[in-house]
């Protein structure tokens, strides 16, 4: 195992295009971290004596402020960290239950099988909109409704992958072999069948955080999800698709860096798999 | 818990084993019985697809969940076919455990060694990780691996072939089993790490005392370690004997023909190797008749239409055929 992650480390060091995805992806992350403690301006202050500023480095507003006079360098940074971290939460959860799922039903096949995938066939019939309008109805805007409902419709997508390798390392003697040796079905399938389903559903999840905080500024777009004086990327686009014409960098800062963090996001998962299973690269 | 040494450790009687719908059914092993002693070793050969493995399979609960199974398997009285998964986990890997044909495949890739041999004596002798390592330790110096230490800390691709299969060996001795089936033990290894490992399964039995069960389609290996032969042919058991008795008594015509076909490293073979003509019936054909008939020179019309039963009944050296060779 260690040998394999050391040789697919050396890999993606070769690859210039997936090492620089990395870099930009750790640098954008950084900066939305440190970068609106480096503005004196906050995420919800309103400079009256600016409203709609373009950017600018002769003045505080970096990046320019929208139509209220706040900061768009404070608010896109903010916005990104929101997006960044509702994409790797609900990554996260979608792995973790996912994979467990996906290797039971696997595992156990037959009926439990049919049965559990049927479930993940009904879920994934849901429309996700609808799915989030009936949550926001039931419990009103909360930003932990945000996480549980996008994790909640990207669970479903790992847990057939993994179920699929499931079924393929389940046929294998080794598997065989553990039950020849006495060990339980739930060892087996921690011990035997998950770490050997690692290297897929890792590749997976760089290709899942890209799609989730796509899938959290689509909400945020239609005003389902991060809710004013916040911002999320979605949000951001919003208000400046409004603005488009008049004032097109409110538009174009979000929108240029979530399209700059999806493309490095896919281009990293892409360099991870090449890394991962070379012989398909 | 000690075993009489006249009750069989492992007994299977009227063993069947079949796939498919009613309508269509696919019948790979059809009541088969046999019993292995502790000490002593038992050799199942038969041609590929002659339903050997399956046997064992069925023994070890591993068979298919689409398999239909008949008859019984008692281990140390135990019924295993009905057993739940949790008595099987129990006995399995430690009081019947199995040698697998490929080790490479056998052995999980991606945990080392020691965790593999750790987990079984964890599980089943409720040690400790420190205690398990220390007798996995032991297991690999018996199994004669030169560096025990630095192999309890590699992954199953960084060992040779033959180390691989020794470490197989140990992990299925580990904790002291009544009975260990060895699925074509050499098969996956080249012909000079086949003696070592036959050597080393001779020494096996010595020194552990276990009931050996010993599949191959190799008659010299079998001859080489077995006490006692079944040859096994389309799914029937079709003679019992002695592995003394098998050069000079064989008296299955199959037999016979499995005895003529082995090359032999010594004798030189004269023009062509002699090949046994036809196919083995495929599991779906019924039960009328002798399945060898097709292919077997001494068939006569008796042998098309009447099932020959293993005779003398209870004895231990029995041939179903109705015109044996002669001893």
């Amino acid at each position: 195992m260690s040998g394999l992650w050391s040789a697919a480390r050396d890999r993606l060091r070769l690859n210039p295009v997936a090492r620089t995805a990395f870099y930009l992806i750790v640098f954008v992350a950084l900066l939305s971290l440190v970068g609106p403690l480096l503005n004196p301006n906050h995420f919800d202050t309103l400079d009256w004596a600016h409203p709609a500023t373009p950017p600018s480095v002769l003045h505080a507003h970096w990046f320019g402020t929208d139509r209220l006079g706040r900061d768009l360098f404070v608010r896109t940074l903010d916005g990104t960290r929101i997006s960044l971290a509702i994409g790797l939460f609900a990554t996260a959860v979608s792995l973790l239950v996912g994979a467990l799922y996906g290797a039971i039903a696997g595992y156990a096949g037959g009926r439990l099988d049919r049965l559990m995938m049927r479930g993940v066939e009904i879920l994934s019939g849901l429309p996700l909109i609808f799915f989030v309008i009936f949550l926001t109805v039931l419990f009103g805007h909360h930003a932990l409704l945000l996480f549980l409902s996008i994790a909640a419709v990207g669970w479903l997508t790992t847990a057939r992958i993994v179920r699929g390798q499931t079924l393929s390392i389940r046929r294998q003697e080794f598997v065989e072999a553990a039950i020849a040796g006495g060990a339980s079905s739930f060892r087996i399938i921690r011990k035997h069948v998950l770490p050997n389903v690692i290297g897929t559903v890792v590749v997976y999840a760089t290709l899942t955080v890209p799609q989730m905080i796509l899938y959290e500024s689509f909400l945020s777009f239609l005003g389902l999800g991060v809710q004013e004086p916040h911002a999320s990327l979605g949000s951001l686009i919003a208000d400046g698709a409004a603005e488009m014409e008049a004032a097109p960098w409110i538009l174009l800062i979000p929108g240029g860096l979530l399209a700059v963090l999806l493309l490095c996001f896919n281009l990293f998962g892409d360099g991870l798999r090449d890394a991962l299973e070379p012989r398909e690269s | 818990m000690p075993v009489d040494s006249a009750d069989p450790a492992l007994q299977v009687d009227a063993l069947s084993v079949e796939y498919g719908s009613p309508a269509d059914v696919s019948r790979v092993v059809r009541d088969v019985s046999l019993a292995v002693r502790r000490g002593e070793c038992l050799g199942i050969v038969g041609e590929s697809g002659s339903g050997k493995s399956q046997i064992v399979l069925a023994v070890m609960g591993l068979l298919d969940a689409h398999a239909r199974t008949r008859g019984s398997v008692k281990f140390r009285g135990e019924q295993l076919l009905s057993a739940t998964t949790a008595t099987l986990n129990r006995l399995r890997g430690a009081k019947l455990a199995m040698i697998f044909q490929d080790p490479l495949a056998a052995l999980t890739p991606h945990l080392k060694i020691g965790v593999q041999l750790g987990e079984i004596l964890v599980r089943h002798a409720q040690m400790s990780w420190r205690e398990a390592d220390e007798r996995s330790l032991a297991m690999l110096q018996r199994v004669r691996i030169a560096d025990p230490k630095q192999c309890l800390r590699q992954y199953p691709h960084e060992l040779s072939g033959g180390m691989r299969q020794r470490v197989m060996i140990a992990m299925s001795l580990l904790c002291e089993p009544d009975i260990v089936i060895a699925d074509e033990p050499t098969t996956a290894l080249d012909v000079t790490v086949q003696a070592q490992i036959v050597d080393l399964l001779r020494a096996m039995r010595q020194d552990f005392q276990m009931g050996l069960v010993l599949i191959s389609h190799d008659l010299g290996l079998i001859a080489g370690l077995a006490d006692r032969i079944a040859v096994v042919y389309a799914g029937r058991v079709v003679e019992n004997l002695a592995v003394a008795d098998l050069a000079r008594s064989a008296r299955h015509p199959y037999t016979a023909a499995l005895i003529e076909c082995a090359p032999t490293l010594t004798g030189r073979t004269q023009g062509r190797m002699p090949t046994l003509p036809g196919q083995p019936p495929s599991p779906e054909t019924s039960d009328e008749g002798c399945a060898f008939a097709p292919r077997c020179a001494r068939a006569q019309a008796r042998c098309g239409v009447e099932r020959p039963a293993l005779s003398p009944p209870d004895a231990a050296t029995q041939v179903a055929c109705h015109f044996p060779l002669s001893p």
